[in-house]
């Protein structure tokens, strides 16, 4: 299974077909969540909190009860009580108390936007109408948003059940510091006592949302006999199952879940927020139940990546040799404890060998929106800090800032922060591919600067489940568990028909339903083409295997006779010697020969390596009103071995685009109220293809031994650079240094003019 | 066994970040923790991984009598 050290040339993997998924999305037939109708369907509606922070007296629900048309009605009081169960579905770990209480509270709403109540009548109108009949008594509570705030002494804290975790000694009152995690190791403050160039500073960032087109929806029912079907859209219809399972306390098999056309998730459909509310609704009702989020309640109501404090101190030698990295963070975990310190600490230095190190991360509990994963969740944030300091290094040492970042790269062997040693990575071969791109000599326009940032992420394996069957006319089709968001589809079929040595047009992969096929993680951490791939290849060795003995057995010799040439089995020895019989002619006869063609590969895939980055970028900046533009962005990456370039490609393009937005843009932006005041795309400013140049995707391929056509996983690693790579360009364009985002004009503007 | 446990495990369950103990395989060892720290079993499987003598390990059935070290760390998934 493991990758050849020579690559042979391959028939499949590497090529650009048409992917699969392409005509039902662009002529409007592909079905999304808010597409789905069930007979009988009833529409559901939320009531949300207004205030960010209250206890709840009392909910009266009996004049939106009597309302004609309305049919259901529910509250946090309809769910059951559950025992506090950490769990891994989605992408890390929540209590899945916590889970069904950002459902629908019971005692306390702990943001603006918490769901209260909920409704399922006969029309959207009725739904809406419904929801103004409900009366909610509240008790107003102090409030706390920002992240300093929330630790100060005196702060409302959130929950009375949270203790600092990783402290000693333990704390003996709760906290809104839902947990510190600190590593690394060696003498810093000697290191940085004694370095040639020191660099110092805060960088502060605010939470940002992934951003995707389509509002989270779900459709769900629930029928009597106690079997329950929801269609929904999310990155893991399985995840989707076991927490609504959980949050309802009945059991998985009772639920089947249909995945649905996903559009966009990044991280934030990894979780439920409307399943378990819509499968309340269902019971109440008898009727099937539709949720849709609108996309202020998305804003309001759904989890955004955390909002950041970070502190930052390098020490090099005068030739440019780190020697010390001491960097702290605060990030915001929102109304629950979250997982983004961990993997902030895990993501901040490691791409650098740094012999004395000290890298401490702390979720901070605050009266927002959880926080939920967003592409290479709590990267971003420490590698902006860590990455323009670096920049500002360079230049106090009077050295390139490519050639600073080669000569400290990490390399195979080189400990990471955890201590764990890197396997077979590639950010050196990103570094010089950089170094070797016309971008990085290009001449610059005036007012123009140009920056550059690496960044890397850890990807992941995992649980996948692939079934690879024969038809009796010899295609194949391929069922995986792991929703199609960036080209799965058409992956999963490359590697089938690389196996089998086939015509891709002869392969077609689904996304199976939860009953359908067996487990499945969601599609996130980069995973899919790495893990659910890893379990196709398996799955399709197995099938060429039955197709060779199935072949030997019907011309009467052993299988050690018979060989897979180009898609068709070959008899080595006897009467048969030379004759070949091909997928179709076995599988025809499969039915009198032992029965169908199929294989199933279950495996918990491991052996997955991080993916590293180079970006390059081009501003301009406007000396009047302080407005910059992307005038030039390269952005390189080692993918392990691209399967199909254009999806590689794309999801590189998409990671930077949203990466430039969350630099120059986008930020919550709250109120002295407690309430977010630019909850909707009109001033919640992502970037739209004019903001933007061709940002241009130079793959690196440095195969992983440990996948068997060498994938390393793609998605995260490109959202990971930009922050850093656009503020380094700025700060080249313009002289101006920028550590707060977004880098919007008129931060940019008062930086230039600090004269007001 | 050398059983390095990484933060915030180490202040969180143990009180410590060396331990020394001799698991026959990850099942067992997270048995082991859990009898030291009432707790560790049941968040193990959501927030924990284990590195093997330098190499992350899923599979918690894998043989430890030719290990030298165990490292139990933060799991990372991934968005």
């Amino acid at each position: 299974m493991n990758a050849p050290s020579t690559m042979k040339p391959f028939r499949h993997v590497g090529t650009r077909p048409v992917r699969p998924d392409g005509v039902d999305k662009v002529t409007g037939k592909a079905l999304y969540s808010t597409d789905f109708k069930a007979p009988g369907m009833l529409w559901g509606a939320i009531l949300r909190s207004p205030h960010p922070h209250a206890r709840i007296l009392s909910i009266d629900t009996k004049k939106a009860e009597a309302l004609a048309g309305v049919k259901a009605v529910a509250t946090g009081r309809d769910l059951p009580t559950l025992e506090s169960l950490v769990m891994h579905v989605g992408e890390g770990a929540s209590d899945i108390v916590d889970v069904s209480h950002n459902c629908l509270a019971l005692d306390k709403v702990l943001y603006e936007g918490h769901a209260v109540a909920a409704v399922a009548a006969a029309s959207p109108e009725i739904a809406r109408e419904a929801l103004g009949l409900i009366t909610v008594e509240y008790e107003e509570l102090a409030f706390v948003l920002g992240l300093e705030e929330a630790l100060a002494e005196g702060a409302p804290v959130l929950h009375d059940t949270v203790f600092t975790k990783g402290v000693d000694p333990k704390p003996d009152r709760p906290s809104n510091a839902a947990m510190r995690v600190e590593m690394g190791g060696g003498d810093v403050e000697g290191a940085l006592a004694s370095a040639a160039a020191t660099v110092t500073g805060r960088y502060t960032l605010e939470p940002v949302h992934q951003g995707y087109i389509e509002p989270h929806a779900c459709v769900a029912s629930w029928n009597g006999d106690g079997q329950a079907q929801i269609w929904t859209s999310s990155q893991g219809h399985f995840a989707v199952r076991a927490l609504t399972a959980s949050v309802l306390a009945i059991p998985q098999a009772d639920i089947r879940v249909t995945p649905l056309e996903i559009g966009g998730g990044f991280g934030g459909k990894t979780t439920v927020y409307l399943e378990p509310v819509a499968m309340v609704l269902s019971k109440k009702s008898g009727r099937p139940v539709r949720l849709a989020m609108t996309r202020e309640e998305v804003f309001r109501a759904t989890g955004p990546a955390p909002g950041a404090v970070i502190d930052v101190r390098l020490g090099a030698a005068a030739d440019g040799t780190l020697v010390a990295a001491d960097v702290e963070f605060l990030y915001h975990s929102g109304a629950y404890t979250a997982n983004d310190a961990g993997a902030g600490v895990s993501s901040a230095i490691g791409h650098y060998r740094i012999p004395n190190s000290r890298v401490v991360g702390i979720e901070v509990l605050c009266n927002r929106p959880a926080a939920k994963a967003y592409r290479a969740p709590g990267a971003p944030q420490v590698n902006f800090a860590v990455e323009s300091a670096m920049d500002e290094l360079a230049g106090k040492l009077g050295i390139d800032p490519l050639e600073l970042r080669l000569k400290n790269a990490a390399i195979e062997g080189d400990p990471q922060t955890t201590g764990l040693p890197w396997g077979r990575i590639g950010y050196v071969e990103c570094l010089e591919a950089a170094k070797a791109h016309p971008h990085w000599s290009a001449p610059l326009g005036p007012n123009q600067g140009r920056g550059i940032a690496g960044g890397y992420w850890g990807n992941y394996g995992g649980p996948s489940t692939v079934n690879v069957s024969v038809a009796e006319d010899g295609t194949v089709t391929v069922a995986t568990g792991s929703p199609d968001i960036g080209g799965s589809r058409a992956s999963m079929a490359i590697m089938a028909a690389e196996v089998l040595d086939i015509p891709y047009e002869q392969v077609r992969a689904v996304v199976a339903d939860t009953a359908s096929i067996g487990v499945s993680m969601v599609t996130g951490g980069s995973r899919t083409t790495f893990a659910t791939g890893m379990a196709t290849v398996q799955a399709a060795e197995e099938v060429k295997r039955l197709l060779c003995e199935r072949a030997a057995r019907m011309w009467g010799v052993i299988s050690d006779q018979v060989e897979w040439r180009s898609g068709e089995v070959i008899c080595l020895d006897g009467e048969k010697q030379g004759q070949a019989m091909s997928a179709a002619a076995i599988a025809g006869r499969s039915f009198h020969s032992g029965g169908p063609i199929a294989a199933v590969a279950a495996l918990s895939a491991k052996g997955w390596l991080p993916g590293f980055g180079v970006h390059i970028c081009d501003t301009e900046v406007d000396p009047e009103t302080g407005h910059v533009k992307i005038v030039r962005y390269t952005a390189v990456q080692d993918v392990g071995i691209a399967i199909h370039p254009d999806y590689v490609e794309g999801q590189i393009q998409g990671g930077a685009a949203q990466g430039i937005g969350w630099a120059l843009n986008e930020a919550y932006i709250y109120g002295k109220d407690g309430k977010l005041d630019n909850a909707g795309f009109l001033d919640y400013r992502m970037p739209v293809a004019s903001d933007l140049p061709m940002i241009e995707a130079v793959i690196v391929e440095v195969p992983n031994p440990s996948h068997p056509y060498g994938v390393k996983g793609v998605g995260e690693v490109p959202i990971v650079p930009p922050l850093a790579a656009v503020a380094n360009a700025i700060h080249a364009a313009a002289g101006v240094r920028l550590k707060d985002l977004p880098m919007a004009p008129d931060r940019v503007y008062a930086a230039l003019h600090p004269e007001g | 066994m050398r059983i390095v446990v990484m933060p915030p495990f180490d202040k969180e369950f143990f009180g410590a970040d060396r331990l020394d103990l001799a698991p026959h395989n990850l099942f067992d060892l997270v048995e082991r923790l859990e009898a030291l720290a009432p707790g560790f079993a049941a968040i193990a499987p959501a927030r924990v991984h284990f590195a093997v003598d330098g190499v992350l390990e899923t599979d918690w059935t894998r043989e430890l009598a030719q290990a030298r070290e165990v490292i139990v760390l933060p799991r990372v998934g991934g968005g």
